[in-house]
């Protein structure tokens, strides 16, 4: 899959400019970035939350509209009724996923998705008794047993303690390269690097304008920027933009 | 029909507490309301006018906030549905039928009300009145619940904007001329004053030799005309909201494709 935005406005102000970005198939992408540098705008045009100049490429020669319909979206706050209990959100879910399937088929699918995601013990509680976790694991086993082929998650691991946020990521790349899905993650979050395939940097320029900066396999990255672990990484891409704004100023004075 | 039966199942199982709430209530606002303005009610016109608008009203505000609220509160995880799994057209289908089934009740609730404390002979007409008054009321809300945003103060201060209207352009506290006169084509309050007014033959307790107010004819031909009014308004305003969503729905989904 290949997403091109030549450019993405908000009024007068240009958020993202000739961005081109490969989302493997079968592969886990990391989208990280400082703040202002597109991160959110990537998303919504990935999954057609917002209008862009660009086009979304499936297997390399045909150009798609992409929406929610054909993408499961995993959203930072968990979109369910909270008046539901897991296992009625998921098996309703299912039904209207898949409209040929008996009840009891449906049962029996939402329920290998609650062991899946390890939500057993809680599965006859209402989505709003619980815990931020457990919230966020419905929400993945609610847009994944639609069984699409693109999964894009929005900081899926924001608010969340490290160890559970860790295990949340490590499931859905362990999920991505088994069953041969296209994930990708954006995150602000920089300790989950390594279950990742590939990995794409987004800074903003001296104009605030978001660009790649950095696309390709994870292991690469340190070598690309010389750096020694990946936090170093984001100081280069953050000072590189901030000597590109103070030259500038110099300049004006 | 398959994944309408699912979507009214689905709100049954998680929401069936709620709708039985909301008759609970709806019979016990209209008990108060009608038990306080029921002093000489059909007996003489003022009172009669007054128990008339006040039934009017609540029904109004009942229908609205059955609607309203409730499309507001899961507005969220609803587009999200609509925009993955759920069609449109299956939302919209379920939710009027759930909805009728709301107001069906309602209205039975009402006319057994009216029954035991006025003692009403007509109870047909009240209750089509009664009903045609409920569910236009929440189309109103159903519109409303998706023109407002997710801000709390816009929210009360539409919701609120619209009842003040509905109880000031009724016909009630002054007669509409000019161009508020049109504007009460479009207000539920004044048709539904036009309907009930007429089925409860209100210029019969006018003192002789008062002229009669023609917004009260009792004439079944116009008692029809208010009730269609009411139910052309209803499909308006369900029709805006569902405009409106798929408004919401679709602008955002389009890519402006540009040549590679």
């Amino acid at each position: 899959m290949k997403l091109y935005i030549q450019s993405k406005k908000y009024g007068s102000n240009v958020v993202l400019k000739d961005v081109s970005i490969e989302f493997p198939e079968g592969s886990a992408t990391l989208v990280i970035g400082a703040s202002g540098g597109g991160k959110s705008t990537l998303m919504k045009s990935l999954v057609g939350l917002t209008k862009f100049k660009g086009y979304l490429l499936k297997d390399g020669n045909s150009r798609v509209r992409f929406n929610r319909k054909n993408i499961c979206y995993i959203s930072q706050q968990p979109l369910l009724n909270p008046k539901e209990t897991v296992i009625q959100c998921l098996y309703y879910q299912t039904l209207l996923s898949f409209p040929n399937m008996s009840k009891t088929e449906a049962l029996q699918y939402a329920k290998c998705f609650i062991q899946r995601f390890a939500l057993s013990k809680v599965e006859n509680q209402r989505i709003r008794s619980l815990s931020g976790g457990q919230q966020k694991r419905a929400a993945i086993a609610h847009g994944m047993l639609r069984n699409l082929p693109v999964i894009v998650a929005d900081e899926i691991d924001s608010g969340l303690d490290c160890v559970l946020g860790e295990s949340i990521i490590r499931d859905l790349c362990r999920i991505a390269h088994q069953e041969h899905k296209t994930l990708v993650v954006i995150s602000h979050n920089l300790d989950n690097i390594r279950f990742f395939d590939n990995i794409v940097i987004l800074a903003g320029d001296e104009h605030g304008t978001g660009r790649v900066v950095y696309s390709g396999p994870t292991k690469a990255v340190l070598k690309h920027f010389e750096a020694k672990d990946i936090k170093e990484v984001m100081h280069i891409v953050s000072n590189k933009r901030y000597r590109q704004n103070t030259q500038d100023k110099e300049e004006v004075l | 029909m398959n994944k309408i039966s699912i979507c009214i199942n689905r709100y049954f199982t998680t929401n069936l507490w709620t709708f039985m709430k909301k008759l609970f209530l709806h019979g016990l606002v209209l008990t108060f309301v009608l038990y306080a303005v029921q002093e000489d009610a059909f007996e003489s016109f003022g009172a009669t006018k007054t128990m008339l608008f006040a039934l009017c009203i609540t029904l109004v505000v009942i229908g609205f906030f059955n609607a309203a609220t409730e499309f507001h509160s899961q507005r969220e995880y609803l587009v999200f549905d609509l925009r993955t799994v759920l069609p449109l057209s299956v939302w919209v289908i379920s939710t009027l039928i759930i909805q009728s089934l709301l107001v069906f009740c309602q209205a039975s609730i009402t006319v057994v009300i009216l029954i035991k404390i006025f003692s009403i002979k007509n109870y047909f007409q009240y209750f089509i009145t009664v009903f045609l008054i409920l569910f236009s009321s929440d189309m109103l809300g159903f519109l409303c619940g998706f023109l407002i945003t997710s801000s709390l103060n816009t929210t009360m201060s539409l919701m609120a904007g619209a009842i003040i209207i509905q109880v000031v352009l009724s016909g009630v506290l002054f007669t509409p001329t000019g161009l508020f006169e049109k504007i009460t084509k479009a207000i539920v309050s004044y048709h539904g004053m036009c309907a009930i007014g007429s089925v409860a033959d209100l210029n019969s307790y006018l003192p002789a030799g008062y002229p009669l107010e023609m917004m009260y004819y009792p004439d079944l031909d116009y008692i029809i005309t208010a009730w269609a009014s009411l139910l052309v308004l209803a499909a308006l305003e369900c029709a805006l909201g569902v405009a409106i969503l798929y408004f919401n729905l679709s602008c955002t989904e389009k890519y402006s494709l540009t040549k590679e």
